[in-house]
């Protein structure tokens, strides 16, 4: 019966650890695939502004200004877990 | 000495220390690890620029403006960090000083806010480990690649703008996870006093 018990709190241990490596691994990948997004997005404005003829300083500020607000929508649409790695409640 | 010690470990134990410890023992590693994510950026900007010496003056002019993007997120995260930790203890500890401090309601909360408290240190030390990742992995990208002027600046801005979201926004979680923490204490307790009542 102890034993059962013993092994019933390892399973229970070893789960809760797996799930948690799991999810690091999915916010790990949400991240990455979010920031990519962006940062492509981001490189495509700055270069249709190069070509548009803006200079070099606002680009790089125009640039940025969208990137936060894509940033900001990035994070609103994903899920809360994701970001602070909680279990969803 | 040791008489000090004494009365400062059964001080320890009262629920209102415990509280301010949890919230300073959070946003100081939320700090540390902002430190140390902004540190790995700026190191990751100055290998940038080190590969830019050899264009044209605008694009060095480029990097600059950039640098000071990137110390203006510094700063700004910095004070954010601050305020937060001002408005997180105003907002946790005047309903704490306004209603009945009773040890027995506290007790139950204190496994709760040190459970929110262990997970809320794990989530901010797991995203910088993501975070510090993915910088090392658009350094090396910039190794490989060499530097295609605005994309790997604007790369090291992103980066490090979502890190200081993603960080502002788990410390609101702690902090609003906290707060929910103490009136579910405070009912259990009245309802558990209500029905002792309503017993006799």
């Amino acid at each position: 019966m102890k034993g059962e018990v013993a092994n019933d709190g390892e399973t229970r241990g070893e789960n809760t650890s797996m799930g948690y490596v799991q999810r690091a691994l999915g916010a790990t990948l949400i991240i990455w695939l979010s920031l990519v997004v962006v940062n492509i997005a981001a490189f495509g404005l700055s270069e249709s502004l190069r070509v548009a003829g803006v200079e070099r300083n606002e680009n790089v500020l125009i640039t940025f200004l969208v990137s936060l607000g894509l940033i900001l929508l990035a994070l609103w649409l994903l899920p809360q877990s994701f970001l602070t790695l909680k279990e969803e409640r | 000495m040791n008489n000090s010690l004494s009365r400062l470990v059964p001080r320890l134990r009262e629920p209102a220390l415990q509280l301010l410890a949890s919230v300073i023992i959070v946003f100081l590693l939320g700090f540390g690890a902002d430190i140390l994510l902004q540190r790995a950026i700026e190191l990751f900007v100055a290998g940038i620029v080190e590969q830019d010496t050899l264009f044209y003056s605008a694009v060095r002019q480029q990097d600059v403006f950039a640098q000071n993007i990137l110390a203006l997120i510094k700063q700004l995260s910095f004070l954010a960090l601050g305020v937060g930790f001002v408005v997180t203890l105003v907002f946790l500890f005047i309903p704490f000083y306004r209603r009945p401090r009773s040890t027995t309601v506290f007790q139950s909360v204190s496994k709760q806010w040190l459970k929110a408290t262990l997970l809320t240190l794990r989530g901010i030390a797991t995203v910088t480990f993501i975070f510090l990742v993915v910088t090392a992995i658009y350094e090396l990208f910039l190794r490989i690649v060499g530097n295609q002027p605005p994309f790997f600046l604007l790369a090291a801005l992103v980066t490090a703008s979502m890190y200081v979201f993603i960080l502002a926004y788990s410390l609101f979680d702690y902090a609003k996870e906290l707060r929910a923490m103490y009136p579910e204490a405070v009912a259990k307790r009245r309802t558990t006093h209500h029905e002792g009542r309503s017993r006799k």
